[in-house]
Protein backbone atom coordinates (compact mmCIF):
# COMPACT_ATOMS: atom_id res chain seq x y z
CA UNK A 1 0.00 0.00 0.00
CA UNK A 2 1.40 3.42 -0.90
CA UNK A 3 1.22 6.04 1.79
CA UNK A 4 -1.17 8.77 0.50
CA UNK A 5 1.10 11.47 1.94
CA UNK A 6 4.04 11.68 -0.41
CA UNK A 7 7.00 13.76 0.72
CA UNK A 8 9.54 15.59 -1.44
CA UNK A 9 11.92 12.61 -1.57
CA UNK A 10 9.24 10.12 -2.68
CA UNK A 11 7.86 12.80 -5.01
CA UNK A 12 11.13 12.89 -6.97
CA UNK A 13 11.08 9.10 -7.28
CA UNK A 14 7.47 9.13 -8.48
CA UNK A 15 8.28 11.89 -11.01
CA UNK A 16 11.14 9.86 -12.52
CA UNK A 17 8.96 6.72 -12.51
CA UNK A 18 6.08 8.50 -14.29
CA UNK A 19 8.37 10.19 -16.84
CA UNK A 20 10.08 6.94 -17.85
CA UNK A 21 6.69 5.21 -18.09
CA UNK A 22 5.43 7.99 -20.40
CA UNK A 23 8.62 7.72 -22.46
CA UNK A 24 8.16 3.95 -22.92
CA UNK A 25 4.46 4.30 -23.77
CA UNK A 26 5.15 7.05 -26.36
CA UNK A 27 7.99 5.01 -27.89
CA UNK A 28 5.88 1.86 -28.18
CA UNK A 29 2.88 3.89 -29.35
CA UNK A 30 5.01 5.57 -32.04
CA UNK A 31 6.04 2.20 -33.37
CA UNK A 32 2.47 0.90 -33.29
CA UNK A 33 0.79 3.90 -34.91
CA UNK A 34 3.45 5.16 -37.32
CA UNK A 35 2.85 2.37 -39.82
CA UNK A 36 -0.19 2.09 -42.04
CA UNK A 37 -2.71 -0.61 -41.20
CA UNK A 38 -3.21 -1.63 -44.87
CA UNK A 39 0.55 -1.95 -45.34
CA UNK A 40 0.76 -4.00 -42.17
CA UNK A 41 -1.83 -6.45 -43.49
CA UNK A 42 -0.03 -6.78 -46.81
CA UNK A 43 3.30 -7.36 -45.05
CA UNK A 44 1.97 -10.20 -42.93
CA UNK A 45 0.86 -11.95 -46.17
CA UNK A 46 4.33 -11.54 -47.69
CA UNK A 47 6.25 -14.86 -48.19
CA UNK A 48 9.46 -13.21 -46.99
CA UNK A 49 7.74 -12.28 -43.74
CA UNK A 50 6.41 -15.84 -43.36
CA UNK A 51 9.90 -17.21 -43.92
CA UNK A 52 11.38 -14.85 -41.30
CA UNK A 53 8.71 -15.73 -38.72
CA UNK A 54 9.04 -19.51 -39.18
CA UNK A 55 12.85 -19.34 -39.43
CA UNK A 56 13.11 -17.19 -36.27
CA UNK A 57 10.77 -19.48 -34.35
CA UNK A 58 12.56 -22.74 -35.06
CA UNK A 59 16.07 -21.37 -34.75
CA UNK A 60 15.35 -19.53 -31.49
CA UNK A 61 13.48 -22.49 -29.96
CA UNK A 62 16.31 -24.86 -30.91
CA UNK A 63 18.89 -22.40 -29.55
CA UNK A 64 16.91 -22.11 -26.29
CA UNK A 65 16.69 -25.90 -25.92
CA UNK A 66 20.46 -26.16 -26.49
CA UNK A 67 21.02 -23.32 -24.00
CA UNK A 68 18.99 -25.25 -21.41
CA UNK A 69 21.05 -28.40 -22.01
CA UNK A 70 24.19 -26.40 -21.19
CA UNK A 71 22.74 -24.13 -18.50
CA UNK A 72 21.30 -26.84 -16.23
CA UNK A 73 24.65 -28.51 -15.40
CA UNK A 74 26.60 -25.22 -15.48
CA UNK A 75 24.10 -23.40 -13.23
CA UNK A 76 24.04 -26.37 -10.83
CA UNK A 77 27.84 -26.61 -10.59
CA UNK A 78 28.20 -22.85 -10.06
CA UNK A 79 25.52 -23.01 -7.37
CA UNK A 80 26.60 -26.11 -5.45
CA UNK A 81 30.37 -26.44 -5.74
CA UNK A 82 33.27 -24.30 -4.59
CA UNK A 83 36.54 -24.69 -6.45
CA UNK A 84 39.64 -22.75 -7.33
CA UNK A 85 39.09 -20.30 -10.19
CA UNK A 86 35.28 -20.39 -9.86
CA UNK A 87 34.97 -16.57 -9.99
CA UNK A 88 37.07 -16.47 -13.15
CA UNK A 89 35.02 -19.21 -14.88
CA UNK A 90 31.80 -17.50 -13.78
CA UNK A 91 33.08 -14.25 -15.32
CA UNK A 92 34.11 -16.12 -18.49
CA UNK A 93 30.58 -17.46 -18.89
CA UNK A 94 29.25 -13.90 -18.63
CA UNK A 95 31.34 -12.74 -21.60
CA UNK A 96 28.49 -12.90 -24.12
CA UNK A 97 26.45 -10.61 -21.82
CA UNK A 98 29.11 -7.91 -21.54
CA UNK A 99 30.61 -8.11 -25.03
CA UNK A 100 28.88 -6.25 -27.87
CA UNK A 101 27.11 -8.94 -29.96
CA UNK A 102 29.19 -7.93 -32.99
CA UNK A 103 32.37 -8.81 -31.10
CA UNK A 104 30.85 -12.13 -29.97
CA UNK A 105 29.94 -12.75 -33.61
CA UNK A 106 33.47 -11.97 -34.73
CA UNK A 107 34.91 -14.39 -32.13
CA UNK A 108 32.47 -17.10 -33.27
CA UNK A 109 33.33 -16.39 -36.92
CA UNK A 110 37.03 -16.94 -36.19
CA UNK A 111 36.31 -20.13 -34.18
CA UNK A 112 33.99 -21.69 -36.76
CA UNK A 113 35.93 -20.27 -39.75
CA UNK A 114 39.73 -20.42 -39.68
CA UNK A 115 39.97 -22.58 -36.53
CA UNK A 116 37.33 -25.31 -36.94
CA UNK A 117 36.00 -24.52 -40.43
CA UNK A 118 37.86 -27.24 -42.41
CA UNK A 119 37.07 -29.99 -39.88
CA UNK A 120 33.38 -29.02 -39.80
CA UNK A 121 33.27 -28.85 -43.62
CA UNK A 122 34.65 -32.42 -43.84
CA UNK A 123 31.84 -33.53 -41.52
CA UNK A 124 29.31 -31.54 -43.59
CA UNK A 125 28.55 -29.42 -40.54
CA UNK A 126 29.36 -25.95 -41.87
CA UNK A 127 28.33 -23.25 -39.46
CA UNK A 128 29.50 -20.04 -41.13
CA UNK A 129 26.91 -18.33 -43.39
CA UNK A 130 24.30 -21.04 -42.79
CA UNK A 131 21.14 -21.59 -40.76
CA UNK A 132 23.28 -23.62 -38.37
CA UNK A 133 25.27 -20.43 -37.76
CA UNK A 134 22.07 -18.61 -36.77
CA UNK A 135 21.33 -21.27 -34.13
CA UNK A 136 24.92 -21.19 -32.84
CA UNK A 137 24.91 -17.37 -32.56
CA UNK A 138 21.53 -17.32 -30.80
CA UNK A 139 22.61 -20.15 -28.48
CA UNK A 140 25.86 -18.36 -27.61
CA UNK A 141 24.11 -15.11 -26.73
CA UNK A 142 21.19 -16.75 -24.86
CA UNK A 143 23.12 -19.32 -22.80
CA UNK A 144 24.67 -16.96 -20.19
CA UNK A 145 21.20 -15.60 -19.34
CA UNK A 146 19.96 -19.15 -18.79
CA UNK A 147 23.02 -20.07 -16.69
CA UNK A 148 22.58 -16.99 -14.48
CA UNK A 149 18.87 -17.54 -13.83
CA UNK A 150 19.25 -21.30 -13.35
CA UNK A 151 22.08 -20.71 -10.86
CA UNK A 152 19.88 -18.31 -8.90
CA UNK A 153 17.06 -20.87 -8.93
CA UNK A 154 19.39 -23.59 -7.57
CA UNK A 155 20.85 -21.16 -5.00
CA UNK A 156 17.35 -20.61 -3.61
CA UNK A 157 16.93 -24.32 -2.75
CA UNK A 158 17.96 -25.36 0.76
CA UNK A 159 20.75 -27.97 0.26
CA UNK A 160 19.41 -29.82 3.32
CA UNK A 161 16.45 -30.93 1.20
CA UNK A 162 18.89 -32.66 -1.15
CA UNK A 163 20.82 -34.11 1.81
CA UNK A 164 17.69 -35.51 3.46
CA UNK A 165 16.70 -37.11 0.15
CA UNK A 166 20.11 -38.83 0.01
CA UNK A 167 19.68 -40.23 3.53
CA UNK A 168 16.26 -41.57 2.46
CA UNK A 169 17.99 -43.81 -0.07
CA UNK A 170 17.90 -41.75 -3.26
CA UNK A 171 20.77 -41.52 -5.75
CA UNK A 172 22.10 -38.06 -6.75
CA UNK A 173 20.27 -38.37 -10.12
CA UNK A 174 17.02 -39.22 -8.40
CA UNK A 175 17.45 -36.34 -5.94
CA UNK A 176 18.11 -33.93 -8.80
CA UNK A 177 15.07 -35.06 -10.79
CA UNK A 178 12.61 -35.41 -7.89
CA UNK A 179 13.71 -32.66 -5.50
CA UNK A 180 16.03 -30.09 -7.11
CA UNK A 181 14.36 -29.64 -10.49
CA UNK A 182 10.74 -29.47 -9.24
CA UNK A 183 11.80 -26.86 -6.67
CA UNK A 184 13.78 -24.87 -9.25
CA UNK A 185 10.92 -25.09 -11.80
CA UNK A 186 9.84 -21.43 -11.53
CA UNK A 187 13.36 -20.07 -11.93
CA UNK A 188 14.17 -22.49 -14.73
CA UNK A 189 11.03 -21.54 -16.67
CA UNK A 190 11.84 -17.87 -16.13
CA UNK A 191 15.41 -18.47 -17.34
CA UNK A 192 14.15 -20.26 -20.43
CA UNK A 193 11.80 -17.38 -21.20
CA UNK A 194 14.66 -14.88 -20.86
CA UNK A 195 16.94 -17.04 -23.02
CA UNK A 196 14.25 -17.41 -25.69
CA UNK A 197 13.56 -13.65 -25.67
CA UNK A 198 17.28 -13.01 -26.12
CA UNK A 199 17.58 -15.56 -28.94
CA UNK A 200 14.46 -14.18 -30.64
CA UNK A 201 15.87 -10.67 -30.93
CA UNK A 202 19.50 -11.61 -31.67
CA UNK A 203 21.05 -9.69 -34.55
CA UNK A 204 24.73 -8.71 -34.17
CA UNK A 205 26.32 -12.12 -33.63
CA UNK A 206 23.93 -13.71 -36.15
CA UNK A 207 24.89 -11.14 -38.80
CA UNK A 208 28.62 -11.78 -38.26
CA UNK A 209 28.47 -15.59 -38.15
CA UNK A 210 25.56 -16.50 -40.42
CA UNK A 211 25.51 -13.43 -42.64
CA UNK A 212 22.56 -11.36 -43.81
CA UNK A 213 21.06 -13.33 -46.67
CA UNK A 214 17.46 -12.84 -47.72
CA UNK A 215 15.31 -16.00 -47.40
CA UNK A 216 18.31 -18.01 -46.15
CA UNK A 217 19.52 -16.66 -42.81
CA UNK A 218 16.74 -14.09 -42.51
CA UNK A 219 15.48 -13.88 -38.94
CA UNK A 220 12.94 -11.19 -38.00
CA UNK A 221 15.77 -8.90 -36.79
CA UNK A 222 17.68 -9.47 -40.02
CA UNK A 223 14.47 -8.84 -41.99
CA UNK A 224 14.06 -5.43 -40.29
CA UNK A 225 17.66 -4.52 -41.10
CA UNK A 226 17.47 -5.74 -44.72
CA UNK A 227 14.25 -3.85 -45.45
CA UNK A 228 15.41 -0.67 -43.72
CA UNK A 229 18.53 -0.64 -45.91
CA UNK A 230 16.42 -0.73 -49.08
CA UNK A 231 13.99 1.86 -47.70
CA UNK A 232 10.98 -0.45 -47.16
CA UNK A 233 9.84 1.20 -43.92
CA UNK A 234 6.42 -0.48 -43.87
CA UNK A 235 7.93 -3.98 -43.90
CA UNK A 236 10.41 -3.00 -41.18
CA UNK A 237 7.70 -1.43 -39.00
CA UNK A 238 5.31 -4.38 -39.37
CA UNK A 239 8.08 -6.79 -38.40
CA UNK A 240 9.12 -4.57 -35.49
CA UNK A 241 5.50 -4.43 -34.22
CA UNK A 242 5.23 -8.22 -34.27
CA UNK A 243 8.53 -8.49 -32.36
CA UNK A 244 7.40 -5.87 -29.87
CA UNK A 245 4.17 -7.75 -29.13
CA UNK A 246 6.06 -11.04 -28.73
CA UNK A 247 8.63 -9.34 -26.43
CA UNK A 248 5.91 -7.81 -24.26
CA UNK A 249 4.15 -11.17 -23.98
CA UNK A 250 7.39 -12.98 -23.13
CA UNK A 251 8.41 -10.48 -20.47
CA UNK A 252 4.94 -10.60 -18.89
CA UNK A 253 5.09 -14.41 -18.79
CA UNK A 254 8.59 -14.20 -17.27
CA UNK A 255 7.50 -11.81 -14.53
CA UNK A 256 4.40 -13.83 -13.67
CA UNK A 257 6.22 -17.19 -13.72
CA UNK A 258 9.15 -15.99 -11.61
CA UNK A 259 7.06 -13.71 -9.40
CA UNK A 260 9.50 -10.85 -10.03
CA UNK A 261 6.93 -8.39 -11.29
CA UNK A 262 3.44 -7.06 -10.76
CA UNK A 263 0.93 -9.82 -11.40
CA UNK A 264 -1.19 -9.44 -14.50
CA UNK B 1 25.38 -51.14 17.68
CA UNK B 2 27.20 -48.12 16.25
CA UNK B 3 30.96 -48.01 16.32
CA UNK B 4 32.76 -44.97 14.96
CA UNK B 5 36.29 -43.73 15.24
CA UNK B 6 36.85 -40.63 13.13
CA UNK B 7 39.05 -37.61 12.61
CA UNK B 8 38.13 -34.66 10.49
CA UNK B 9 40.21 -31.55 10.03
CA UNK B 10 38.05 -28.45 10.10
CA UNK B 11 39.41 -24.97 9.48
CA UNK B 12 39.62 -24.01 13.17
CA UNK B 13 40.11 -27.40 14.94
CA UNK B 14 40.37 -31.12 14.38
CA UNK B 15 37.37 -33.27 15.21
CA UNK B 16 38.41 -36.46 16.99
CA UNK B 17 35.53 -38.84 17.71
CA UNK B 18 35.38 -42.34 19.15
CA UNK B 19 31.90 -43.76 19.70
CA UNK B 20 30.57 -47.16 20.66
CA UNK B 21 26.85 -46.91 21.29
CA UNK B 22 24.30 -49.67 21.70
CA UNK B 23 20.57 -49.08 21.29
CA UNK B 24 20.70 -45.97 23.45
CA UNK B 25 20.18 -42.23 23.11
CA UNK B 26 23.49 -40.39 22.89
CA UNK B 27 23.24 -36.65 23.40
CA UNK B 28 25.83 -34.35 21.90
CA UNK B 29 25.57 -31.15 23.87
CA UNK B 30 27.49 -28.02 23.03
CA UNK B 31 27.48 -24.49 21.68
CA UNK B 32 27.28 -23.58 17.98
CA UNK B 33 30.49 -24.36 16.12
CA UNK B 34 31.56 -27.16 18.48
CA UNK B 35 31.31 -29.78 15.71
CA UNK B 36 28.02 -31.47 16.72
CA UNK B 37 26.33 -31.27 13.32
CA UNK B 38 29.58 -32.20 11.56
CA UNK B 39 29.62 -35.48 13.52
CA UNK B 40 26.10 -36.25 12.27
CA UNK B 41 27.13 -35.38 8.68
CA UNK B 42 30.15 -37.69 8.93
CA UNK B 43 28.03 -40.56 10.21
CA UNK B 44 25.35 -40.03 7.55
CA UNK B 45 27.95 -39.87 4.76
CA UNK B 46 27.18 -36.25 3.86
CA UNK B 47 30.81 -35.34 4.68
CA UNK B 48 33.91 -37.48 4.38
CA UNK B 49 36.23 -37.96 7.38
CA UNK B 50 39.99 -37.61 6.92
CA UNK B 51 40.40 -41.07 8.38
CA UNK B 52 38.67 -43.61 10.59
CA UNK B 53 35.99 -46.28 10.64
CA UNK B 54 32.18 -46.31 10.89
CA UNK B 55 30.41 -49.59 11.54
CA UNK B 56 26.77 -50.40 12.32
CA UNK B 57 25.96 -53.96 13.43
CA UNK B 58 29.13 -55.34 11.81
CA UNK B 59 28.43 -53.59 8.51
CA UNK B 60 31.28 -51.23 7.61
CA UNK B 61 30.03 -47.93 6.21
CA UNK B 62 33.35 -46.12 6.08
CA UNK B 63 36.90 -47.31 6.42
CA UNK B 64 39.88 -45.20 5.44
CA UNK B 65 42.10 -48.30 5.78
CA UNK B 66 39.99 -50.32 3.32
CA UNK B 67 39.28 -47.23 1.19
CA UNK B 68 35.56 -47.85 1.60
CA UNK B 69 32.96 -45.10 1.71
CA UNK B 70 29.34 -46.18 1.38
CA UNK B 71 27.19 -43.41 -0.13
CA UNK B 72 24.52 -41.74 2.07
CA UNK B 73 21.68 -43.43 0.15
CA UNK B 74 23.03 -46.88 0.98
CA UNK B 75 23.88 -46.32 4.65
CA UNK B 76 20.33 -46.70 5.96
CA UNK B 77 20.74 -43.94 8.51
CA UNK B 78 17.75 -41.72 9.29
CA UNK B 79 18.43 -38.01 9.64
CA UNK B 80 16.04 -35.51 11.16
CA UNK B 81 17.29 -32.05 10.20
CA UNK B 82 16.83 -28.88 12.19
CA UNK B 83 13.61 -27.24 10.85
CA UNK B 84 12.79 -30.75 9.50
CA UNK B 85 13.57 -30.08 5.79
CA UNK B 86 10.23 -31.42 4.54
CA UNK B 87 9.94 -31.23 0.74
CA UNK B 88 7.78 -28.13 0.27
CA UNK B 89 6.48 -29.19 -3.18
CA UNK B 90 5.11 -32.49 -1.87
CA UNK B 91 2.18 -33.36 0.36
CA UNK B 92 2.69 -35.09 3.72
CA UNK B 93 1.87 -38.43 2.06
CA UNK B 94 4.40 -37.82 -0.76
CA UNK B 95 7.04 -36.76 1.76
CA UNK B 96 6.66 -39.97 3.74
CA UNK B 97 6.47 -42.19 0.65
CA UNK B 98 9.53 -40.49 -0.85
CA UNK B 99 12.09 -42.82 0.72
CA UNK B 100 10.10 -45.93 -0.18
CA UNK B 101 10.19 -45.01 -3.87
CA UNK B 102 13.98 -45.06 -3.94
CA UNK B 103 15.69 -48.14 -5.36
CA UNK B 104 17.29 -49.03 -2.05
CA UNK B 105 13.97 -49.23 -0.21
CA UNK B 106 11.52 -50.47 -2.82
CA UNK B 107 11.49 -53.92 -1.25
CA UNK B 108 10.38 -52.44 2.09
CA UNK B 109 7.09 -51.19 0.72
CA UNK B 110 5.13 -54.29 1.78
CA UNK B 111 6.66 -54.39 5.23
CA UNK B 112 5.89 -50.82 6.26
CA UNK B 113 2.68 -48.84 5.93
CA UNK B 114 3.61 -45.14 5.90
CA UNK B 115 0.04 -43.97 6.45
CA UNK B 116 -0.30 -46.21 9.49
CA UNK B 117 2.98 -44.80 10.77
CA UNK B 118 1.63 -41.25 10.29
CA UNK B 119 -1.51 -42.23 12.24
CA UNK B 120 0.65 -43.59 15.05
CA UNK B 121 2.34 -40.17 15.19
CA UNK B 122 -1.06 -38.46 15.34
CA UNK B 123 -0.74 -36.78 11.95
CA UNK B 124 -2.57 -39.32 9.81
CA UNK B 125 -5.34 -36.81 9.08
CA UNK B 126 -2.84 -34.41 7.46
CA UNK B 127 -1.74 -36.67 4.59
CA UNK B 128 -2.99 -34.36 1.83
CA UNK B 129 -1.58 -31.15 3.27
CA UNK B 130 1.64 -29.46 2.21
CA UNK B 131 4.38 -28.65 4.78
CA UNK B 132 3.51 -24.94 4.60
CA UNK B 133 0.11 -25.76 6.12
CA UNK B 134 1.53 -27.57 9.18
CA UNK B 135 2.52 -26.34 12.64
CA UNK B 136 6.06 -26.87 13.96
CA UNK B 137 5.06 -29.93 16.01
CA UNK B 138 3.19 -31.49 13.08
CA UNK B 139 6.17 -30.92 10.81
CA UNK B 140 8.42 -32.66 13.29
CA UNK B 141 6.13 -35.68 13.53
CA UNK B 142 5.93 -35.95 9.73
CA UNK B 143 9.72 -35.63 9.45
CA UNK B 144 10.16 -38.36 12.06
CA UNK B 145 7.75 -40.64 10.20
CA UNK B 146 9.61 -39.94 6.94
CA UNK B 147 12.96 -40.79 8.54
CA UNK B 148 11.67 -43.98 10.21
CA UNK B 149 9.56 -45.39 7.38
CA UNK B 150 12.71 -46.68 5.63
CA UNK B 151 13.64 -48.64 8.79
CA UNK B 152 16.98 -46.99 9.57
CA UNK B 153 19.56 -48.71 11.75
CA UNK B 154 20.53 -45.41 13.35
CA UNK B 155 18.59 -42.18 13.79
CA UNK B 156 20.36 -38.81 13.86
CA UNK B 157 18.40 -35.86 15.23
CA UNK B 158 19.85 -32.38 14.73
CA UNK B 159 18.35 -29.89 17.21
CA UNK B 160 14.89 -31.45 16.78
CA UNK B 161 13.15 -29.15 19.27
CA UNK B 162 14.83 -25.82 18.57
CA UNK B 163 12.02 -24.44 16.39
CA UNK B 164 9.23 -25.34 18.84
CA UNK B 165 7.47 -23.51 21.66
CA UNK B 166 7.98 -24.78 25.22
CA UNK B 167 4.79 -26.86 25.52
CA UNK B 168 5.23 -28.61 22.18
CA UNK B 169 8.87 -29.16 23.03
CA UNK B 170 8.02 -30.94 26.29
CA UNK B 171 5.37 -33.14 24.70
CA UNK B 172 7.66 -34.09 21.78
CA UNK B 173 10.50 -34.98 24.15
CA UNK B 174 8.22 -37.62 25.66
CA UNK B 175 7.31 -38.87 22.18
CA UNK B 176 10.94 -39.21 21.13
CA UNK B 177 11.68 -41.16 24.32
CA UNK B 178 8.70 -43.46 23.61
CA UNK B 179 9.74 -43.80 20.00
CA UNK B 180 13.22 -44.90 21.01
CA UNK B 181 11.84 -47.57 23.32
CA UNK B 182 9.69 -48.89 20.48
CA UNK B 183 12.31 -48.82 17.67
CA UNK B 184 15.31 -50.07 19.66
CA UNK B 185 18.02 -48.51 17.49
CA UNK B 186 20.73 -46.03 18.51
CA UNK B 187 19.63 -42.38 18.46
CA UNK B 188 22.18 -39.56 18.38
CA UNK B 189 20.61 -36.26 19.28
CA UNK B 190 22.33 -32.91 18.96
CA UNK B 191 21.17 -30.09 21.20
CA UNK B 192 22.38 -27.07 23.09
CA UNK B 193 19.56 -27.38 25.63
CA UNK B 194 20.53 -29.05 28.91
CA UNK B 195 16.91 -29.91 29.76
CA UNK B 196 16.60 -31.93 26.54
CA UNK B 197 19.86 -33.66 27.36
CA UNK B 198 18.86 -34.55 30.92
CA UNK B 199 15.45 -35.85 29.95
CA UNK B 200 16.42 -37.89 26.90
CA UNK B 201 20.04 -38.87 27.21
CA UNK B 202 21.25 -42.32 28.21
CA UNK B 203 24.69 -40.86 27.63
CA UNK B 204 25.43 -37.14 27.38
CA UNK B 205 28.64 -35.68 26.06
CA UNK B 206 29.45 -31.98 26.25
CA UNK B 207 31.43 -30.85 23.24
CA UNK B 208 33.76 -27.96 22.72
CA UNK B 209 35.77 -27.53 19.51
CA UNK B 210 35.31 -31.14 18.44
CA UNK B 211 36.37 -32.64 21.76
CA UNK B 212 34.51 -33.53 24.91
CA UNK B 213 35.27 -31.46 27.97
CA UNK B 214 37.54 -34.30 29.23
CA UNK B 215 39.65 -34.77 26.11
CA UNK B 216 38.90 -36.37 22.73
CA UNK B 217 35.27 -37.37 22.29
CA UNK B 218 35.39 -40.91 23.57
CA UNK B 219 32.11 -42.65 24.31
CA UNK B 220 32.02 -46.36 24.96
CA UNK B 221 28.66 -47.43 26.22
CA UNK B 222 26.96 -50.77 25.79
CA UNK B 223 23.87 -52.16 27.43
Amino acid sequence: MVNPRIGFFQGIFWLVFILITIFMVVMVGGLLFYGEWAAFLSVIQNPEFHFAVVFTLWTSLLATALAAVVAVPCGFILSRYHFRGKALIDALMDIPIVLPPLVSGLALLILFGPVLGNTLARLSLDVVFSARGVVVAQWFIATPFAIKTFKQAFDAIDPRLENVARTLGCSPTDVFLRVTMPLAKGGVLGGLTMAWARALGEFGATAMLAGITRMKTETLSVAIFLNMTIGDMQFAIATAVIMLIVALLLMSVFKVVTGTGVRL
Amino acid sequence: MLEASLTKKLWHFTLDVHLKVDNQILILLGPSGSGKTTILHLLAGLSKPNEGLIKINDRILYSSGKKLNISPQSRNIGYLFQDYALFPHMTVRQNVFYGLKSKSHKQDRAAMDPVELLHSFGVGHLVDRHPGQLSGGEKQRVALARALVVRPQLLLLDEPFSALDRNTRISLRHEVKKLHKHWQIPFILVTHDEEDAQFLGDITVSLEKGRSMDGSLNVVSCN
